[in-house]
């Protein structure tokens, strides 16, 4: 099961009744940020807002906010687990890549405007957190090449609008595969060939949104997850591959000549991010589907859409990426505020091995934003607050099994330093092994013989009672 | 013609930038200091306002 646009996507929920079509006239500010948080709160469906004010074009937010709709974008049943989910990234992986195809049918090109034509704010663009800087593009599906290469990449960045075809790009990590290719324009010198697809089938603003190995392509990976090649066309004016079925392509370059001040932002980790001098993406090329639909997403205090749409495929790269290094490391999870906290459960065999799995994660190519990490046991559930939180006071003393390391990549970590740098974190939960036996060898006291039984009884009597 | 001031960093030097597709609903406003955009039927009391401090602590994205 796949979806091959947008518009067959929300076709499905609709469908499904988990789509919600608002049909009264609704202000860009402050009711679609209103309209996120409060369907993130409640897991609520995703909404369909017809008639954004002052604007023809439609509105869609919190089409991924839920596990339902996050599973079903991947064409897996509502009902998926969330440890379902992850497998299937990580299937989606063994399978890589089902290559992309190039068509001829192009919906994305059914309308061209290129020069004094150009006008973002012909679609509908909100504030969604009241010091956003601006209104903000945030469901991007942001395409760049390789000049040396051809290595396609598409990822996911915060866009700030200017003007009508100006907008402030803010990619938070030097080590997103962007500012490679970016890195490798600029050195020789000329501006980077970007362009952006809004309003797609829901698996690849989750692609984007993730990081793969260098050197993958994200189409291929999509592809991978749909089990269906992804529809890809030319773009108009720039040397680069499109969705085909995309509502509305922006193309253009990078331009680095006259950086601007960027942010804040009201980002994933829940809090609003810093100011930065981030270049200019000079949109030269719109080109839109007839009546496009604009796809948003709702970012802010977790849970978030962004957090429905990027955690379990996030835990699957790092699951993948950390297995394949240390292979004793049975499942990872993410606790909230999601990608600033993450669990490694293995079957540790030295007592060197869990302090080894902390600087493996903030080493591999996921782990950049991961901030604080707390290491278990294989028989502590590594999605179950309570128990981890069992494992860190009874397995773990602070002058021996805490590692801090300061002098990192923050990413978006608002508790940052002032030189742009924070101090990664690792918990050391885990038992001593043989031969250097300490004092933190804790077991849990397992359930005496008959306790589940006891447990039925008990609570049938009870019912009866 | 009254002068709009940027609700962030009080500045005058504002310029309109957009006016919605369907005439007369709102208009979008920038100010060239320090990139505020902001649209006329906003209500921005109590905005976060922006000092020096902020902007010389602004990091810079480089490739």
């Amino acid at each position: 099961m796949y979806y091959r646009d947008l518009r067959d996507w929300i076709q499905a929920l609709e469908k499904e009744g988990d789509l919600l079509r608002i049909k009264e006239e609704v202000k860009l500010e402050p009711d679609v940020g209103a309209i996120g948080r409060a369907v993130c709160d409640v897991e609520g469906p995703g909404i369909f807002i017809e008639n954004p004010s002052g604007i023809k074009t439609p509105l869609t937010i919190c089409l991924h906010a839920s596990w339902r709709r996050a599973a079903m974008a991947m064409g897996l049943p509502k009902e998926s687990t969330r440890s379902e989910q992850i497998q299937a990234w990580i299937d989606a992986y063994k399978r890589y890549p089902v290559k992309s195809k190039m068509v001829n049918d192009a919906p994305c090109k059914e309308t061209v405007l290129t020069g004094d034509e150009v006008n973002i704010f012909q679609f509908p663009i909100p504030r969604c957190n009241f010091n956003d800087a601006s209104f903000y593009l945030v469901k991007t599906v942001c395409i760049s090449k390789d000049p040396d290469t051809g290595w396609v990449n598409v990822g996911m960045y915060r866009m700030m609008l200017l003007n009508r075809n100006r907008i402030a790009i803010m990619v938070s990590t030097a080590a997103a595969h962007f500012r490679q290719h970016w890195r490798k324009w600029h050195e020789k010198g000329k501006k980077m060939e970007v362009a952006v697809a809004l309003g797609t089938e829901p698996v690849l603003p989750m692609v984007a949104g993730m990081r793969i190995p260098a050197e993958w392509n994200e189409f291929d990976y999509a592809g991978a997850v749909r089990n269906e090649p992804e529809e890809l066309v030319k773009a108009e004016t720039v040397d680069l591959p499109v969705p085909a079925r995309a509502e509305i392509v922006l193309e253009g370059v990078l331009n680095i000549d006259t950086p601007v001040l960027e942010g804040p932002f009201g980002e994933h980790p829940g809090s609003y991010s810093s100011y930065y001098w981030a270049p200019v993406f000079e949109v030269k090329a719109i080109t839109h589907r007839n009546n496009p639909i604009n796809d948003t997403l709702f970012c802010g205090r977790p849970p978030s859409e962004a957090n429905y749409m990027t955690m379990l495929s996030k835990v699957a790269g790092v699951q993948e990426e950390l297995k394949r290094m240390m292979p004793q490391i049975t499942e990872i999870a993410f606790h909230y505020p999601y990608l600033y906290n993450v669990v490694i459960q293995g079957k540790w065999g030295h007592n060197g091995e869990p302090k080894r799995a902390m600087f493996a994660l903030w080493g591999a190519s996921f782990g950049t934003p991961m901030k604080q990490v707390t290491i278990v046991d294989e028989d502590i559930d590594p999605w179950d607050a309570s128990q981890v939180s069992w494992a860190v006071c009874t397995r773990c003393q602070a002058n021996e099994d805490i590692v801090m390391v300061p002098g990192c990549d923050p990413v978006l970590d608002p508790a940052r330093e002032e030189d742009y740098t924070n101090c990664k974190l690792g918990i050391d939960a885990t038992k001593a092994r043989p031969p250097f036996y300490r004092h933190k060898h804790v077991d849990w006291i397992y359930p005496g013989e008959g306790t589940e039984e006891w447990k039925e009884k008990i609570l049938k009597q009870w019912e009866r009672r | 013609m009254v002068k709009l001031i940027c609700p962030r960093c009080d500045a005058e030097q504002t310029e309109k930038v957009a006016d919605s597709p369907l005439k007369g609903k709102w208009e979008v406003y920038r100010c060239a200091k320090c990139n505020y955009v902001w649209r006329s039927t906003e209500n921005l009391k109590g905005i976060t306002k922006l000092t020096k401090q902020m902007v010389d602590h602004a990091a810079p994205v480089v490739p």
